[in-house]
């Protein structure tokens, strides 16, 4: 038999932000760099979408599957203590707002010094900073009945995020 | 997001899909008229 026995029957569990993006259908979840949109009812499969230069892609012309160690590809998350990082610093005071939660994952799951990388990985729980949505002229609860579709708990943070996200992290 | 340097791969199978199953939505059926009585010869 060559068949590898999984290494866990359960996903993998980690944080990350999402953008928002008004969609046809409503608002969903992209990922921050690829600005790949999350579809509800749909796990998001990796591909390795790095740009390559003529160059490098002369060099690297071997398609690999995400993740692989060797690249920077998969669905990246992280650990609750470094997802502050993030949402302090930028995207979630860009004028397009952003979510962020937990996220499950599996499939191959890279495992990283503060994070993960992973193949397959789909929300598991999402929160929506409402202070940032309303200053830039969103109904936090309109995104939240949209974000309802992906079939997982939506919260509304009103509270500061710095107080607000240790304490989400030690509920969890 | 930097996560830091690769450590190891693992391979995960959930027992339970991570992705949420809907609950397929039951389609209204016409209410049916019920058909007028017939009449019944008396025996």
């Amino acid at each position: 038999m060559n068949e590898r026995s999984p290494d866990f029957a359960e996903p993998f569990v980690g944080w990350r932000v999402w953008l928002l993006s008004r969609e046809p259908e409503g608002f969903r979840l992209k990922s921050l760099v690829h600005k790949v949109v999350w579809e509800p009812g749909h796990p998001l499969v990796a591909s390795c979408l790095r740009r390559r230069s003529y160059l490098s892609w002369v060099r690297e012309p071997a398609i690999h599957g995400a993740p692989d160690e060797s690249c920077e590809c998969g669905i990246y998350a992280t650990q609750a203590g470094m997802l502050s990082e993030y949402l302090c610093l930028g995207p979630i005071d860009r004028p397009l707002a952003c979510a962020f939660g937990r996220v499950s994952l599996w499939g191959a799951v890279l495992e990283c010094e503060r994070g993960w990388r992973a193949s397959a990985a789909y929300p598991r729980h999402l929160y929506l900073p409402a202070e940032p949505l309303v200053r830039h002229g969103h109904s936090p609860t309109g995104i939240a009945v949209d974000l309802a579709e992906y079939g997982v708990p939506v919260e509304l943070v009103e509270r500061d995020l710095r107080s607000a996200l240790p304490e989400l992290a030690e509920a969890a | 997001m930097n996560i830091g340097k690769p450590k190891r791969t693992h391979t995960v199978e959930p027992i339970e899909d991570p992705v949420p199953r809907r609950e397929p939505s039951v389609p209204e059926r016409p209410v049916a008229v019920p058909a007028p009585p017939t009449a019944v010869p008396a025996k």
